[in-house]
């Protein structure tokens, strides 16, 4: 286990670099001095990274073995080292009531972080969906065809993201290893630290700390995390999309913007309903962006190059016709018109439950309401409505035209699958409460 | 838990809610931060002795045994499981079946973990297509398909002790 750990400190400082590297390549310069801004966002802004690059170079024939991963780091970490001029991020006063709110988020995540090292992989999900991939990876030295389109892996054409970062674990510290729960688990432990270096030069620290302490509190984010399946990940990475996204609507920061198209590449590479979201996210936000006279140019080529990311795999899987349940059944169609209320009941419940969610949903919806009706805050209030809506009437769509039996497809899903629009609107939060209190 | 949160809530309203609204700006954010974080902290001693009760389940699981943990979750047997794969060389094919009177867990199931615990072999839904024949809880021929000498690999320790064959495919 020392050994193990030992790796997973080397590993995981390969994925922080790599991230540090990427966060001067969009244009942020992380001081050492502020590592408490830099740690969360250059930890999963690397994730992000490698996730995405990562699934191209295994399309191209590597093999992702540990000196490769490594040197992928050193690329990145490189590259970010050439980049200027740098934005340093704003970095406001922290007084006591905030710091007992770091305190708190922090023992909380601890205590999950004990949890996620202990943790055996258990869900059905993890063991039939994502970690057999990154196994057959390393057992194959790459991308074996045969394999992946047999019988051994549910859902082989799933995007590659999540495989990759437990790849990580599975290169630096062996096969099979008791550590990839924590290692996927780090996502979201790095979450709460990344969204506050995302927002806290934007609005009132305690407003934030509270939301954060609460995310990191969230029943059903702490026992998805622990499940080691992929709707924690992509919930982090369409939040954090959102947030630098709006930064750039706000403020037109290129910085922003690029950092943004690196976490919604990645939402992309998580899961197929992510490239769903990120549409969603990239009409809004492009939308607002241009009534605000932000360069369109910059975010179709930052739209672009997300949308590129995602072709290596997707022609990959295509050309070896992997699938997936779903395509397995005969696709997508036009289902019963009573799935429709049935499907929105399931949700409705799921969203409203507090031992899953706690406060979270009912701020997030108070929020919106004290935005909406400010002038300050109104395009934030329409913006992260209509991504958070539209995100789960998508889900809804694919519960009404579903090929597999609703009840099943609903009862083993819904909760996991409302996570992503529900933590990006819990991300906003902050921000809509700002927005609102600026127009008093 | 619950009324140790709510004490502990209430208390938090009571002692610090106008310092707490003042420190989230006033008004109406204000008084929604204020009731938001007594509603979290109501919480907070449920959701964290949850964690913690989980770990103490957790934490005596051996790594050896933890790797089975996901399979002992559909009584399936996971070192049994292990041991069919032995004599299946690597990339070679495997078909599954299971008998019908196996709980519903492991006729679900069993393929899945198998996929999983038995790589790099392929699994594969058409047993003409297939090198060997897993079969659990009947022989190959009482499943009514064609192979080859079954051999018992063992029996499943965690439900009815059924035995688990493996056959060359014919």
């Amino acid at each position: 286990m020392t050994r193990d750990l030992f790796a997973f400190a080397l590993a995981n400082s390969c994925v922080l670099v790599a991230g540090h590297g990427v966060l001067r390549l969009t244009g942020f310069r992380p001081a050492l001095r502020d590592l408490a801004w830099s740690i969360g966002v250059a930890y999963l802004a690397g994730a992000a990274a490698v996730g995405v690059l990562g699934s191209a170079l295994l399309v191209l024939g590597l093999s992702l073995a540990a000196w490769q991963l490594v040197a992928l780091s050193v690329f990145l970490a490189a590259a970010g080292a050439l980049r200027h001029p740098l934005q340093r991020p704003g970095r406001p006063a922290v007084d006591l009531p905030v710091r007992a709110l770091q305190v708190a988020t922090a023992l909380v995540l601890g205590v999950l972080a004990v949890d996620l090292l202990v943790q055996p992989m258990w869900t059905e999900d993890a063991w039939s969906i994502w970690a057999p991939k990154a196994a057959a990876i390393v057992l194959r030295d790459g991308l074996d065809p045969q394999v992946l389109a047999s019988a051994s892996l549910v859902s082989p054409s799933y995007p590659l993201v999540v495989p990759v970062l437990e790849l990580i674990a599975l290169r630096f510290y062996g096969l099979p290893n008791e550590l990839v729960p924590l290692q996927l688990g780090l996502l979201f432990l790095a979450f709460p630290p990344a969204l506050a270096a995302l927002l806290r030069d934007r609005v009132r620290l305690f407003v934030l700390w509270a939301v954060l302490f609460a995310v990191a509190l969230a029943p059903t984010l702490q026992i998805q995390t622990a499940s080691a399946v992929a709707d924690v990940p992509l919930a982090v990475f369409f939040a954090l999309a959102g947030v630098a996204g709006w930064r750039w609507v706000e403020d037109g920061e290129d910085a922003s913007l690029w950092l943004a198209a690196v976490f919604a590449a990645a939402a992309v590479g998580t899961k197929v309903e992510g490239a769903v979201f990120v549409a969603l996210l990239a009409c809004a936000l492009g939308a607002a962006g241009a009534a605000r006279g932000r360069s369109l140019r910059m975010a179709a080529v930052a739209a672009g190059l997300v949308l590129l990311s995602a072709l290596p795999w997707e022609l990959w899987s295509r050309a070896h016709e992997l699938g997936n349940p779903v395509s397995a059944a005969g696709g997508l169609r036009v289902g019963p018109a009573g799935r429709i209320p049935s499907g929105s009941a399931s949700m409705l419940r799921e969203l409203a439950d507090p031992t899953s969610w706690l406060a979270l949903g009912l701020l997030a919806l108070l929020a919106l309401f004290l935005a909406g009706r400010s002038r300050t805050g109104r395009t934030l209030a329409v913006v992260t409505a209509f991504v958070s809506l539209a995100s789960l009437a998508s889900l809804l769509a694919v519960y009404w035209a579903t090929p597999l039996d609703f009840d099943y497809h609903v009862a083993t899903s819904v909760r996991r699958v409302i996570t992503a629009p529900v933590v990006f609107g819990a991300a906003m939060t902050p921000l809509l409460l700002a927005r609102a209190q600026a127009s008093r | 838990m619950l009324a140790l949160g709510a004490v502990l809530a209430g208390a938090l309203l009571l002692v610090g809610g106008r310092r707490i609204a003042a420190e989230a700006g006033g008004s109406s954010v204000g008084v929604v931060t204020a009731v938001f974080l007594a509603l979290t902290v109501a919480g907070a001693p449920y959701t964290v002795w949850r964690v913690v009760e989980d770990i103490r389940e957790t934490a005596p699981i051996s790594a050896e045994h933890a790797r089975y943990v996901g399979a002992e979750t559909k009584l399936i047997d996971g070192e049994l499981a292990q041991r069919i794969g032995s004599p299946i060389p690597p990339g070679g094919s495997y078909y599954v079946a299971v008998a019908p009177s196996a709980y519903s867990e492991i006729r679900e199931s069993l393929g899945n973990w198998l996929g999983y615990a038995l790589l790099p072999r392929r699994r594969v839904l058409d047993p003409k297509d297939a090198e060997w024949i897993v079969t659990w809880g009947a022989t190959p021929a009482e499943l009514g398909l064609r192979a080859g000498e079954p051999s018992l690999v063992g029996r499943n320790r965690l439900s009815e002790r059924e035995p688990v064959y493996l056959a060359p495919a014919r």
